[in-house]
């Protein structure tokens, strides 16, 4: 239905039937006379049209002077249905409170859209902006967009422009990212020094530019100078440069897991109660007779708002899903345990280890204080160099601030 | 004033001339085969969903087809829409 439906529905109309000999001639002398036919159609000599309510004694009056006969067939809009219905004061009270009821909550924000972003998500937005007074249900004079946008950018911070609009009950926030330019000068052209973070034994060196300072077979320790940014000319000379390159050493460290034989562990019950929420302009009206029996749970709750013609209402089902959760004593055996300690070091290596080469790893295991532990020493080759840029001594203080 | 006489004899006689010239005053715009629009119309002059006539300037404009009505009416134009299937030009 278009606005102009929408306005011929107000102001009513009649949809008739003209039949006689010639009831065209009824549309061109109706058209001349100024009256508005619309939605015609003829079939086997009758013709059929709508016109305004207040036009329709004029087209009647035409068609006795056209010998056409002309026949109400439906009446329809707002006049007809007033008419038909004005002795039932209770509906005409029902809509005079429908029209204001409306009106008087078109004053709060019913709807927030938030476009969410890569690093923030839409429930961390809303939460900010309810922490600025903009949340569903807000009455919408006491809001002052720039100073939501502003607080909210300074809770926030990770934001570079952020907009809100309110528009009749619905306020649009559009957030745009920090956009953050590339370093010009970039990291790898600062004259730097490479060291050693770890302690180890040289086996490989792979050095695109700066001079080498350990050589092959050396037994480093940790911070030792492994290729200097200070590089010497032939003329006797020193320029800086920066270090590029790696230094691939073998390693030697452990890592000890353990796993309590006894402990005690809070695991899902099994049992579940869901409960359904009719939420309506920030109200939840229970939709059934369900409670959560227990008392440790762990809850989930969806919302989904009801969509009419694309537009979000400010109502819909929000479904609590509560999950039991309890206490239980969990023993383990030694193979139980041993398994899971070696879990957690094959975790380990896959996350901590992954630039490693692991040459050597030697397992060693034992009980203590109730407790299965397993030592792993590991022998490896990795890049042990680390970047360490010459600086002046204002711009060391300042990296250390 | 005199001077103006003669402009206004003058403006009119150049208007009169272009008149003579100027296209016939119906036109007709048709959109595939769903749509004509007719400009010029003085009435209607026999309306079924299976023919239309239309008067015109001196003749009449008839369009045969399935399922014809008129959407849109107004003193000198009228837009027919339906299936298409003829116009014929009555002169």
């Amino acid at each position: 239905m278009n606005i102009l439906d929408i306005m011929r529905f107000i102001r009513g109309y009649v949809e008739f039937e003209a039949t006689g000999s010639f009831p065209e001639r009824l549309i061109n002398l109706s058209l001349r006379k100024g009256l508005n036919i619309y939605d015609t159609s003829g079939r086997e000599g009758v013709l059929r049209g709508r016109i305004p309510k207040s036009q329709f004694e004029g087209l009647k009056r035409l068609s006795v002077r056209c010998g056409v006969d002309v026949k109400p067939v439906r009446l329809r809009g707002v006049p007809f249905i007033y008419m038909n219905n004005k002795q039932r004061w209770g509906l005409l009270l029902g809509a005079v409170c429908l029209v204001l009821l409306c009106f008087f909550m078109s004053s709060f924000v019913w709807v927030i859209e938030v476009e969410p972003t890569e690093s923030v998500s839409e429930y961390e937005i809303k939460q900010a902006l309810k922490n600025q007074g903009l949340y569903c249900g807000v009455w919408r004079d006491s809001l002052v967009p720039d100073t939501i946008e502003r607080e909210t950018m300074m809770e926030l911070g990770s934001f570079g422009w952020m907009s809100v609009n309110i528009t009749g009950i619905k306020a649009s926030v559009k957030v745009s990212e920090k956009y953050l330019p590339d370093d010009v000068e970039g990291e790898e052209v600062k004259p730097c020094n490479i060291k050693a973070k770890k302690d180890g034994q040289i086996v490989k060196m792979d050095i695109k530019s700066g001079s080498t300072v350990a050589k092959l077979g050396d037994a480093v320790t940790k911070g030792d100078l492994l290729v200097s940014g200070v590089v010497s000319t032939e003329n006797g000379g020193d320029f800086l440069s920066p270090s590029i390159g790696a230094v691939y050493a073998e390693t030697t460290f452990e890592k000890t897991v353990s796993q309590p034989l006894k402990y005690e562990q809070s695991l899902p019950s099994g049992r579940e109660t869901q409960r359904s929420m009719l939420e309506f302009l920030g109200i939840k009206i229970p939709l059934g007779l369900s409670y959560v029996p227990y008392s440790d749970y762990i809850q989930h709750s969806e919302r989904q708002s009801f969509v009419s013609f694309g537009n979000i209402m400010p109502a819909g089902i929000c479904t609590q899903s509560c999950i039991e959760y309890e206490n239980n004593n969990i023993e383990l055996s030694k193979e139980e345990a041993n398994k899971s300690c070696l879990a957690e070091l094959a975790l380990y290596e896959a996350f901590n280890m992954q630039h490693c080469e692991i040459k050597e790893r030697k397992l060693s295991r034992k009980i203590k204080n109730n407790a299965y532990t397993v030592t792993a020493s590991y022998t490896c080759i990795e890049d042990i160099g680390e970047t360490s840029y010459i600086g002046t001594e204002e711009d060391n203080a300042a990296e250390g601030d | 004033m005199a001077e103006k006489q003669e402009g206004g004899f003058l403006r009119n006689s150049i208007f009169s001339k272009l008149d003579e010239l100027k296209m016939p005053p119906v036109y007709m715009e048709m959109k595939g085969n769903a749509e004509l629009t007719i400009e010029g119309c003085r009435g209607i002059l026999e309306y079924d969903s299976l023919m239309i006539r239309v008067s015109v300037e001196k003749a009449a404009v008839a369009v045969h087809g399935r399922g014809l009505s008129i959407k849109c009416l107004s003193l000198s134009s009228v837009v027919i829409c339906g299936v298409i299937t003829s116009i014929e030009y009555e002169g």
